[in-house]
């Protein structure tokens, strides 16, 4: 409880945020990384779930490789990848892009096969290229899943993003490293709070996002918005 | 007999068995601590680079004529200290930086002589510590030989002749830590910046060294990993760091004969020794007996 | 005109759906495919568009082999309505009927008065643009499916048992109105069914279709109830069904048409 209420004073005291190293600087930081990472993972996963998804091949295949890379521990694979790579953010960064890449690649395969199969052929027989079918029919419909499925892989690295300050100067990790090596438990549990606390804030967000877009009243929109490309006849 | 009598003869049964017991226990083995037959017993810490060396005290004490009895692989300090001072264990392998931190935690003294000085005043009474050996098992400064080559550099004075920015890389403890940069910086004047490798000194601390990505790291003297990534460990000249010898202490049944013997041992063991006895059981995975064995076949006493 | 010459489509374990299957539908015309599920009428259908190809065969639109043609613009050309619909739940009525237009190059504004005027022929009110495919009765449904394939204004129609998710009075409507349309339209429609009434209501031929597309019989629809080639033709147009065998009663005058067991069904008019 004595080390909680010191946490608490110790995030309350102005020049913990606004030091050099302090928690806004990390904050950023590791909400920059957080960023980063689902960003560019989600850029090579997600495209390869909705093509999957769509042409409902190697799913079972995918499904084994995607469940073997949620088993790899995350700080295992930093060592390693530090091993080859040396410090700073880069081992880091593609151990954290192994552990996005399975909820991001399950959340676009799994809502793009989920899409109504009536409406897909539907929209293939009227003449829509497999393209057309993807942008225009299966991602409108299976983005709430696809959004689930970035929501996850957002909190599972804001979490583990920690392991950053493992071989960098960089993120709320460096708490967590820092108070758990020196014995310094205020500063520990502070650094843990502010990772919560973040986590917090991103699910939150995700959460207030979903809502909106399922409250949107659909007359609203205007109808000539379909997002179809002119064909050269 | 009735209920209640006979759990009062289980319950004085358990009492005099428990009382026997601990009475065997306080004596530790029940053949020694007599005068008469005396085996020596040796302890270590459940460290396989100090269970070496006690394996060596064993071996040296035996080839001596004495009869060993060995307790190794005993936990914390705070446990086999109270059982040297009790008599149970009569020979240990120590250290002198962290003992004497142990019996007087506010020492200011730091280099070797004022360590091992200090160190034989605080012993308490029914132990007393042997000669030092020149082998050490401490933190120092450590850079590449390279690097080491290239500015000229011995002793951590000597970083002052380096023209380039020098970045420490190690365990986010030594930020802050009153040897880190904060130390060099009022002990030394040298300015060092920080950037946290959290894996002890370890193979990824080693590489960022190896990599140019960090100039200065942290590293036990006799850790394996100097010599096999040719690294060199800066003297520390100034005392930043606790001076830190590898030291025997003794319980009054060590006599003179046994003195001398572990004494020569001590002598014997160089700072590369260690080193080298440390690698072969990284290395090797070889039992600490047989790295003992070969070490005293190489390093004949008398 | 459409052409079937020796179609046979065999799936990957070897199975045919359809085995050497020959028959021509003639331009304008409105031919019914009807047979039991199975059968392989719709596979049949489907080839036409090139949503299924044959294995060996052709299928020839106006002599070309559909397999030459880009099966993106091919689709584009053709109207072709699915039992469900089709429609895609995410866009309005609107939008779902302007698809193909759209997808041909037509301007926003283009595309949405051709739809409109297609709610108009298919009669649903033009209140209905903005809604979405769940917020329609089966039947309207059916009708926006109907009007999206028209919407291009294409040759051929391929109706995929299109009236069948709805209730018969539903049906019945939909048939009629169908039939008017076809009158002004003069499209080249293929109609699979597995219902003999509907073929009847709706056919200028009838094939009926046995197993694996074997024609068991082509012919007017009342070529087929007056002179059935087959006891299996028989059995499906159910010659023998009270309501096939339909009699004249007088009731007080009145010449009042009844089934076989004498229930009445309509008066006859002379």
């Amino acid at each position: 409880m004595e080390l909680l209420l010191q946490a608490f004073s110790w995030l309350l005291t102005p020049e913990s945020w606004t030091q050099q190293g302090g928690a806004l600087q990390r904050l950023f930081e590791h909400l920059g990384v957080t960023i980063g990472v689902v960003a560019l993972s989600a850029g090579i996963a997600l495209p390869l779930g909705v093509m999957i998804g769509h042409t409902r091949r190697w799913t079972t295949a995918v499904a084994l490789l995607a469940g073997a890379a949620r088993a790899i521990p995350t700080l295992g694979l930093l060592t390693l990848l530090g091993l080859a790579l040396g410090i700073g953010l880069g081992a880091p960064v593609l151990a954290l892009l192994v552990l996005a890449a399975p909820p991001l690649l399950a959340g676009a395969y799994a809502g793009v096969q989920a899409v109504d199969p009536e409406a897909v052929d539907g929209a293939r027989s009227v003449g829509m290229s497999e393209a057309e079918i993807i942008r225009s029919v299966e991602l409108p419909l299976a983005l709430p899943v696809i959004v689930g499925g970035i929501r996850s892989a957002t909190l599972q690295v804001v979490a583990t993003a920690t392991l950053a300050a493992y071989t960098s100067d960089t993120g709320l990790g460096r708490y967590i490293f820092s108070g758990l090596k020196s014995r310094d438990y205020p500063e520990l549990i502070a650094g843990s709070l502010l990772v919560i606390a973040l986590a917090l804030l991103l699910d939150g967000s995700f959460a207030l996002l979903m809502k909106s877009r399922s409250r949107a009243p659909r007359s609203d929109r205007q109808t000539t918005t379909i997002p179809l490309e002119r064909n050269p006849s | 007999m009735t209920p209640r009598t006979r759990r009062f003869s289980l319950v004085s049964l358990a009492a005099v068995a428990a009382v026997t017991l601990s009475a065997c226990a306080s004596t530790g083995d029940l053949d020694g601590g007599d005068s008469g037959d005396d085996a020596i017993v040796v302890g270590s810490q459940d460290y396989y680079s100090n269970e070496i060396i006690a394996e060596i005290y064993a071996q040296a004490l035996e080839q001596g004529g004495y009869t060993v009895e060995r307790d190794l692989r005993i936990g914390q300090r705070e446990v086999y200290v109270e059982e040297i001072e009790n008599g149970s264990i009569d020979l240990f392998p120590e250290y002198t930086g962290p003992l004497l931190q142990y019996w007087v935690p506010d020492t200011t003294a730091r280099l070797e002589d004022d360590v091992f000085t200090a160190l034989t005043e605080a012993a308490p009474d029914g132990l007393r510590v042997l000669e030092q050996s020149a082998a050490t098992d401490q933190d120092a400064y450590v850079v590449t030989r390279e690097f080491a080559d290239r500015y000229d550099l011995a002793t951590i004075d000597d970083l002052a002749k380096v023209t380039e920015p020098l970045t420490l890389g190690g365990n986010s403890e030594g930020e802050d830590r009153p040897n880190g940069p904060k130390g060099l910086a009022a002990t030394y004047g040298v300015d060092v910046s920080f950037t946290p490798i959290e894996d002890g000194g370890g193979p990824l601390t080693v590489k960022a060294l190896q990599d140019g990505d960090i100039q200065l790291a942290i590293i036990y003297t006799a850790d394996p990993s100097i010599e096999k990534n040719d690294l060199v460990a800066l003297e520390d000249t100034k005392g930043l760091f606790l001076a830190s010898h590898v030291v025997p202490i003794a319980s009054d049944a060590i006599d003179d004969g046994a003195e001398e013997i572990i004494d020569a041992v001590s002598a014997a063991l160089t700072p590369e020794g260690l080193v080298a006895l440390n690698t072969e059981s990284v290395d090797d995975e070889a039992p600490a007996a047989s790295i003992a064995e070969r070490w005293l076949e190489d390093n004949p006493l008398s | 005109m459409i052409e079937f010459d020796r179609v046979t489509k065999r799936y990957a374990d070897g199975s045919p759906a359809v085995a050497d299957v020959s028959f021509t539908v003639p331009s304008h015309k409105t031919v019914v495919l009807v047979g039991s599920s199975g059968s392989g009428k719709t596979t049949l259908l489907r080839m036409v568009n090139r949503m299924v190809d044959p294995t060996s065969g052709r299928v020839l639109i106006d002599d070309v082999d559909v397999t030459t043609m880009d099966p993106v613009r091919l689709r584009r050309s053709i109207g072709y309505v699915l039992q469900s619909g089709g429609l895609l739940p995410h866009r309005t009525v609107v939008e779902n009927i302007a698809i193909v237009p759209r997808l041909n190059g037509a301007t926003r504004p283009d595309a949405r008065e051709r739809a409109l005027t297609m709610l108009d022929t298919v009669g649903l009110d033009r209140d209905l643009a903005s809604r979405f495919p769940a917020q329609l009765s089966g039947g309207q449904q059916q009708r926006v499916g109907v009007a999206r394939a028209l919407a291009s204004d294409p040759n051929i129609l391929l109706m995929d048992e299109p009236f069948g998710a709805v209730d018969p009075i539903v049906r019945r409507s939909l048939q009629h109105e169908l039939r008017e349309l076809q009158r002004t339209l003069g499209k080249t429609i293929l109609f699979v069914t597995h219902d003999i009434d509907e073929a009847l209501a709706l056919a200028d031929e009838i094939i009926i279709v046995a197993a694996h597309g074997a024609i068991a019989q082509r012919g007017t629809p009342t070529e087929i109830l007056t002179r059935p080639a087959n006891a299996f033709v028989a059995e499906f147009v159910g010659v023998d069904r009270p309501e096939r065998r339909l009699r004249l009663a007088d009731a007080a005058g009145v010449e009042v048409v009844t089934d076989a067991s004498g229930r009445p069904i309509g008066t006859l008019e002379r």
